[in-house]
Formats: C-alpha cells, structure tokens, sequence
C-alpha cells in the first residue's frame, strides 16, 4: 500500500506539474499572442457565398446569371459610440430607418447587421474613404443574382429572394443568416438546395476598426450545381407579346417524354426586383395588380376547356364504338331535348355532319348526339384516363397546382346533390358546365394523343422523361383523330386557319369557355368568353404539343391558334438554326 | 461534544467556496443580451445577482449538508452502501423518464423543483461509499479475481447508462475513481492490467462517435473549427492566455461577455485564469492540491479500513474532477461536461462534493474512536499497516491517535 500511495502520489506530482506547465505556455509563453486575440475582438468570420448554380435552358443557353452586389453591415458591438446621424448621412438611407435596423430585437451581438444592399460602385468609394470613423462599418460582396431574360419564363425560373422568418424556423434553414438569399419560386425554390453550393469561410484576425490582420483559415466555397431545365426560352420569347394586354397562359410538352418546352403565364413579373429585397412599390404593384402577375395561370387557372374537350369526347365515342366514323347527323343550329334547345355555336346549323367535319368544323350538336350515345360515365373514364381531373404533378413552389374537374353522375350526387341530367352529359360532352381543367393539363392531354395514347407526367427537367400511362388506344382512333386535327388547322372550314404554318404541319383544336354571365347581355371584357387552343407538330412523329389559354380572349381560333402557332415555329425554327449549326464545320477550334 | 475535526481541510474548503462565488458573480453578473435570451427561456433570474443569489441558496443548502455528513456514524454508512448505491442507479434511470430534463442533446438531470439534480454526482459519491465498504469486508481479497471483477461489473453497469444520456465524462471520472480504489487496496497489477486491455478496444469504439470523434479532433486542433466544433477550446485558451501572469483584473475579462459557452459552469477556471492570470490560477490548483493532500493524510491517520478508503475515495473523487476540469479548459483532453468541485455554478456538484467533504471531516474528527479493526482479516491490507502500527497504541480507549499525531509534529 505504502509503495502503492508512493506511485499514486507520483502520477499525481506529475500531472500537476503537466498542468502547471500547460497553464505557463499558455498564459505566460503564448500571452501576447492570445492578448492580441481578445483585445481586437479576436477573429471574424468572414463567410463567403458559393457562386449559385446556373440554370440553363433545354439548348443549354443560360436563363440566369451570378453578379457580385456589395452591402455595408455593421457589428452591433461597435454601436456605443456611433454617430448615427452621421452613418444616416454616409449610407444615404433615413437615420429612422437605420434606427430600426439597429434595434431589431433578434439582433445579435456579434453578428453584423445588414444596413443596405446592392450598392454601387460610388458608395462603396464613399464608405471606404470615412470607414475609419465607424468602427465595426464594413463593406461584403455577396452573390447577386441576374435574370437574363427578364420576364420571360419567370414563373418557371423563378427568383431568388430574401430568406422569410417564417422559413428561418425551418429546421434546415435555420442555421442561415436573417438576409440570407435563397430560391423562392419556381426552379430557383424547387432545386435551392442543389443550386445553393457551400459558403466558404475565411477566418481572420481583425482589429478594433475591423481591419484583416491576419489570415488564420480559409475554405474555398464550393459552386452549386447547375440545373438543366426542360424548358426552350426560345419559345418563351417569341410568345412574350403575342398575349397582348390578355392575361393568359401557354404550355407545350415534348409528347414522347412529358418535357416541358414552355411554361408561360401571362402576365408574369420580372424576377430581377426580388433579388435585392422587392422594394414595397414594386411588391404592392405585384400584388395589386388586377390581373395577378404571381398567379400561375398554366397550374392554377381552371375554366372549362369548351370544345378543345372534344377531343376527349371523340375518343371516348371512337374507342367505345358510340358512332361509326362516317355515321351522319344533321345540325340545324342546335337540338331539341325536352322544353330546353341545346344550340350549336353556328347559329344557321352545319347541316348533315359525320365524325371528321364534326371536329374540323367543332359541331356541337354532332357531339350532342354522340355524347347521348356515350353517357358521362364513359367519358368521364377517359378524361380521367388521360389525365384530366387529378394534378399533372409538375412541382413549381410556392405554386399549388389545381386539380380541374371532370364530373361524373356520382360525383353530382355528392357534390351538389342534385341527380344527373341528359342535359350535363350534353353540355360536359362539348366541355361546358362543370369540366374544368387547367393549361397544363390541356397541353398534356394534347401531348397523350399525339403520343399515341400514352401520358407521361410532365417534367421541367431536361432529359427527365417519365414512366407513362398508356391509354390503350386503337391505331384507327388515333389516326381518325389526328386527321381530323389536322383538318381543324389546314382544311378551309377548318375553326383554326390561324395556326396554319408554313413550316410545319399542325393539328390542333380550337375551344371557347363561355362566361356565363354573358347570356345576359353584359359586355366588356370582364364578360368576353375565355379562348383556348390546343396543337400539335408535327402531324406525323409530333414533336411539340402545346395548350393556349387566353382569359377573355374571346374565340379560341381567332385568339390563341395564332399564339399556338407562334410557340410551334419558335420551336422548331429553332431546331432548324442548331441543325445548320451541328452541320457547319467548326472553325473555332 | 464537537469532534475534533481537521480545521484545515475545512479552511481550504471555505476558501475555494470563496473563490467560486466570486468567480461565478463575475462571470454572471454581467452578461451580453443573446445570453440573457438564451436563459429567460429557461426561467432563471439573469438580473446582476441572480446565479449569485441561486448559488447561495444552494450553498446554505450544501452547509447543512455537510453538517449532517459530519454528525453521521460512520458504521452507519456501512449499512447504507448497497442500498445508496441502488438509489443512485434509480435516480440516474430516472433521467429517461418524462421527470429527465435534456439540455444541449444530453439526458443528465432530474427535475426537482424548484431546480434540477445531476445523478452522476450522487453515483460517484455512492460508489466511493460502496467500494470503500465492499474493500474492507471480509469477502474482499486483493488476489481474488472473483472480488476484483463485482466492482468493475457495477462500475460498468453505471457507465452503460451514463453513455446512454450521453456523459462520456461521468463515464471516465468513474472509471478513475473505482481503479485507483481498487489500485490503492492492493488489487494485483495483473488484474488491473487485464482491464485496461480490455477496455482499450471499448474506449476507441466510444471515440470514433461522430459527435465525440468531432471533440476529439477539436481537442487535437482546435484552430481547424475555431468557429464551429473549436469554438470553446479556442474562446479558452484566449481567456486563459490573455490573462498572462497576473490577469486582467478581477471582473474586468472580456471572454464572458458570450464569447466562451459554459464560463460559469465547465469553463469558469479559464474565467479565473483571465482575471487573475497564472498567479491566480496557480493559487486554485495549489488549494485542490493541499485539499488532496489533507485527504490523504487524514485516511493515512485512520486505522479504521472503511473510513480509510472513504477518505482515500473522496480525496480520490475530488481530486480527479479538479483535473479533468483543469485538463479539459486547457486542451490536454477532449471537451467534456464536468464542472470544478466547489467553483462551478450549478447545484448538484456542490452539494455532493459538501456532503463529502463533510465526510472527510467526521472520517478526520472520529480517526481516535474507531473501534474494530478486523484482525481475523488473513492477509490485511497493507493500507492499514501504517496506521495500525502507530495505532495499535491508540487500542486503548480513550488514548487518540490524533493527538499523538499532532503532538509528534509539533
């Protein structure tokens, strides 16, 4: 025991003297060094933003760009001594608003305070040249955020903006600074985290006045990932006035994979005021506006899809052999049924029709007829089958897609508690009434039939093609329906000359949403019917398939075929420029 | 009658209390914005006196304590060991149930109103209890493997549930504990060194944790992450640094101003080390080191086998916790949460290490009137033989050892 205690006490004597030599090298030996540290307020952390991953379009031509912007913050630990009418007077901002920013309660100490962003290269000069006379003043770059082509295609690139409180509770953002930027819509939200990268971080010793002294770390930032949509800005461009003053919106699909090549909503807002923080006037202006810029009218607007629903109706009739392809009817202007007249929208009537001209020249009462044959329940299996009802499942944050309509007997029961009349199958059989869809869900049904009945979920992802539903469908259907779209463009009774191209062969079929309110004789545009258009091209091997929207537009043929036809050879002039250019030997290299 | 108890022990004792309130008003009475927030949300009274008034409350609570510790017979400890023992380990599990309260990630405390309880410190307490009993029982041989390996399986039982909380601390301040206990009674080295074989491969498996595989490399280079996972190390070292021999003067550090995490906890030396400097800091170590000291003299002086070890174990038990402290704030070993016996804020600690110390006391004050010595012990420990050499004159009733002791020395 006795040596045991000796030994005890020896590792104790030893560890003691290691503990007091420790204590020497670091408060004796290593003291100036460690004085400098604490009396200079030590070390900042200097975080420097990753460069924001690049969003390219389909082609790979950049949608958005990464610029530098400069803001002054302050460290509140320098605030006791501050002139701040003088700062007020540096900044150019209203002291009362710096005031503000100063006393914010969820101010931290140590944390520099953001006094103002995006700054110029005349301010910057300025707050250099006096820094000296605010401590703990200080300039940062950060990573701004450029959008090359303005409006167009904002609702699907969207914007890059100040981070909210709301989302600065989320558990993964929490850890980032109050005026932080991230993606806030659109592509820029929906890939945040890929695009984001990782901040690098340099720590260094700094004075009082908060000048670098020293170096002590450094961690390169990491750039994001870039992101390759789906979409063609090409088309995006060439339809940027083709709306007008109309509200509207525009969606073309690639049918073999359900890539998005357009997603337009009219009108949009142009992203480049988000980054620096919307200023209040452009926000009120957004969000004020009647006409609702931030709404996304391809996914959330629902009307009735008027006769462009012919198309499902036709199917419906082909498939489940309801009408034979040369089965006549005769239209008189509309068809009794009962007390109540069921009225085509040719007032004189189109005379004896068969399947073709019913769809070229968008007979009502031929589908009057057809869809009394048919029964709801038939067509309601279709529309549904071809992805008309549910969400197409395009994910576009903070949008939230609408899922559209399509009635059935049962769901009338339920819903309105009424009981199913012959009447709804008429009016719904020309998409009237309850049916409802959305542009998307337009231009992806038109993307189903021209891909031979399969529906792929639609993407804006370049390359992301998506497994698919096939509706089973006969050749003969597809063939009898692409004629008779193909009729509707280019035949001379055809409702939808306006999309006819001379560079490629469409089909399409034009549709008009009536406001009701206009049976009762109002006027203006609040009351003038909605237009739609949905196309294809090319006929054979269709590589586009678009859904035109135009809020009081009027008749679909006159307003949106036009538009559709635009976005088609958008599209494809473009293929034609890229073919020359892959062919022209390149002289560069 | 007042025993007569070793007045030095306690004067040492007091001065450290001192010592810690001091600390513990400068570091809390003036605190940042960020860190009032960060409590109010806890409910504590951050206004200037506020720590140091909850510290004194727990302090006149730990007085009495210790007074009780003083007065208690120690035979009666003896009867108490196992069932202490089991009460701890029922306290301890009480940390999982809905009455456990987590704070920063770890399960360590229980709540009792008005405040929270920290079982570890009572599990050490009881484990110094329980060994110095089960070490001077008859069934207990120092060669006998069976008897060497009881301890360490209940030493281990305690520990799986300390890494359960997480307290990686309490895990290695126990193992110390119970080793050198086992050491001094004379465990044969083989035995011991067959456990420190073993555990090796545990302990290198407990590292290699994320979250302590991190303090780890922290500890190794702390200036790596001197924002992020070295944060604390560094905001130490710049205390215990920038305070250089003679500190920056009592109240006047600036690293409690919410630089460094825990100052008036874990880290309130490194707070000493800033405002009185190496002098000051020197002085701390030197108290513990004499309070050690004072401890082992007093079990040299008792020939009584239990109230020897508990003396050893509780100079052993404090001892350990001032050094891992001490190596923790400056570096030399991993972060760890365990605060300085007698200086730290927070209750649990104190008012064990009182309760100890009031041991100590009534271990130093009845040294003269302990009464069996067991000699039908085959092979005693050699523990007793110093004392019992000068003791065995003490037999005699009435006739103190301590006097003797004393008288000798003057």
């Amino acid at each position: 025991m006795i040596t045991r205690i000796k030994i005890g006490s020896l590792i104790i004597a030893a560890v003691i003297a290691l503990f007091v030599f420790r204590l020497g090298y670091l408060q004796i030996l290593h003291r100036e060094q460690y004085q400098k540290l604490s009396e200079n307020n030590r070390l900042r952390i200097i975080k420097s933003p990753a460069p924001r991953g690049i969003i390219y379009d389909r082609n790979g031509v950049p949608l958005v760009k990464n610029i530098p912007t400069f803001s002054v913050s302050i460290v509140p630990e320098n605030l006791k001594n501050l002139d701040r009418n003088a700062l007020a007077g540096l900044l150019e901002m209203p002291a009362q608003e710096i005031e503000e920013k100063l006393n914010k309660k969820d101010n931290s100490p140590f944390v520099p305070i953001k006094l103002k962003l995006g700054l110029n290269f005349n301010d910057i000069a300025r707050i250099e040249a006096m820094r000296s006379d605010f401590p703990g003043l200080f300039v940062e770059t950060e990573v701004g955020r450029e959008y090359l082509f303005g409006k167009s295609g904002s609702h699907v690139i969207g914007y890059l903006g100040k981070i909210t409180q709301a989302q600065l509770t989320r558990p993964d953002l929490k850890h980032f600074p109050p005026d932080a930027l991230i993606g806030q819509w659109g592509a820029e939200a929906l890939h945040d985290e890929r695009l984001r990268g990782t901040p690098g971080e340099r720590i260094v010793e700094i004075d009082a006045l908060g000048r670098e002294l020293r170096l002590i770390q450094q961690k390169q930032a990491i750039k994001g990932g870039d992101i390759h949509l789906s979409i063609d800005i090409n088309i995006h461009k060439a339809i940027e006035n083709a709306f007008g003053e109309k509200a509207g919106a525009l969606v073309a699909i690639k049918p073999a994979s359900g890539e998005i090549l357009a997603l337009e909503s009219l009108p949009s807002f142009d992203p480049n005021v988000f980054v620096m923080g919307v200023a209040p006037q452009d926000w009120k202006a957004l969000t004020e506006n009647k006409k609702k810029p931030l709404l996304n009218r391809a996914l959330q607007s629902q009307y009735p899809p008027g006769s462009t629903f012919k198309i499902v109706t036709a199917i419906t009739a082909l498939e489940e052999e309801a009408v034979k392809p040369d089965m006549k009817f005769t239209c008189t202007g509309g068809l009794g049924f009962g007390k109540w007249t069921f009225g085509c929208w040719k007032k004189g009537g189109h005379g004896s029709v068969d399947f073709h001209r019913g769809i070229v020249e968008s007979c009502d009462v031929y589908f009057y007829e057809v869809g009394k044959r048919l029964g709801m329940d038939k067509i309601y299996k279709y529309a549904v089958a071809l992805g008309l009802g549910k969400e197409t499942g395009v994910e576009l944050p903070p949008v939230k897609e609408s899922k559209g309509l399509v009635p059935n007997p049962q769901w009338k029961r339920e819903k309105k508690k009424l009981s199913w009349f012959l009447g709804d199958t008429f009016i719904s059989a020309i998409g009237q009434g309850f049916v409802s869809t959305t542009p998307i869900q337009m231009a992806s049904v038109m993307a189903a039939v021209a891909n031979n009945g399969s529906v792929c979920k639609p993407t804006l992802i370049k390359g992301g093609s998506l497994p698919k539903d096939a509706v089973k469908l006969k050749p003969e259907t597809i063939k009898m329906i692409k004629d008779a779209l193909q009729g509707v463009v280019n035949e001379p009774n055809g409702t939808a000359k306006g999309a006819k191209s001379a560079i490629v062969l469409t089909g399409g079929k034009t549709g008009t949403a009536q406001v009701v309110s206009k049976r009762k004789g109002l006027g203006g545009e609040r009351f003038m019917d909605h237009a739609w258009f949905v196309a294809f091209a090319p006929v054979e091997n269709p590589e586009i398939a678009v859904a035109v929207f135009v809020e009081h537009g009027g008749g679909g043929g006159a307003v949106a075929a036009p538009i559709a036809k635009k976005a088609i050879e958008a599209y494809f002039k473009k293929e034609d420029t890229k073919k020359e250019q892959e062919n022209r030997p390149n002289d560069s290299d | 009658m007042i025993k007569s108890y070793d007045k030095w022990l306690l004067v040492i004792v007091l001065l450290l209390i001192v010592i810690g309130l001091t600390a513990v008003y400068s570091a809390t009475s003036v605190t940042s914005p960020d860190v009032i927030e960060k409590f109010k949300k806890k409910e504590i009274d951050v206004t200037q006196f506020g720590f140091l008034k909850k510290q004194l409350f727990t302090l006149s609570l730990g007085f009495v304590m210790m007074l009780i510790a003083f007065k208690v017979p120690l035979d009666y400890l003896k009867k108490i060991a196992i069932p202490l023992l089991i009460f701890s380990m029922i306290c301890l599990l009480l940390v999982f149930t809905p009455l456990g309260a987590t704070v920063n990630g770890a399960r360590r405390w229980i709540r009792i109103w008005p405040s929270s309880f920290q079982p570890s410190e009572l599990v050490k307490l009881s484990m110094v209890i329980f060994m110095s009993w089960y070490m001077s029982i008859k069934f207990y041989k120092q060669n006998n493997f069976k008897t060497f390996i009881i301890p360490i399986a209940i030493m281990a039982l305690f520990q799986v549930v300390f890494l359960k909380q997480p307290d990686f601390g309490a895990v290695m301040s126990l193992a110390l504990l119970t080793v050198s206990l086992l050491f001094l009674s004379g465990v044969k080295l083989r035995y011991l060194s067959l456990f420190a074989v073993l555990a090796v491969p545990v302990v290198i498996k407990l590292i290699k944790e994320p979250y302590r595989w991190k303090r780890v490399v922290a500890f190794l280079d702390p200036w790596s992450d001197a924002k992020g996972s070295g944060f604390q190390l560094v905001q130490s070292f710049i205390a215990l640094g920038s305070g250089g021999l003679r500190g920056v003067g009592l109240g006047e550090g600036r690293q409690k101003l919410s630089y460094l995490p825990e100052i008036h906890t874990d880290f309130i030396f490194s707070l000493i080390g800033e405002e009185l400097g190496f002098i000051g800091a020197v002085f701390v170590v030197a108290l513990f080191l004499v309070l050690f000291l004072r401890g082992l003299a007093i079990a040299r002086r008792t020939e009584d086998r239990f109230s020897q070890y508990l003396a050893y174990g509780i100079s052993i038990m404090i001892g350990v916790q001032a050094v891992i402290n001490f190596f923790v704030v400056t570096g030399m070993v991993p972060t760890k949460g365990l605060p300085l016996p007698f200086i730290s804020y927070g209750g649990s600690s104190l008012i064990i290490n009182m309760i100890a110390v009031g041991l100590l006391l009534n271990v130093s004050a009845s040294g003269s009137s302990s009464q069996q010595f067991d000699d039908s012990q085959p092979k005693p420990a050699p523990v007793a033989r110093v004392p019992l050499h000068r003791g065995e004159m003490r037999r005699h009733k009435g006739f103190s050892y301590r006097h003797i002791n004393q008288g000798s020395s003057r």
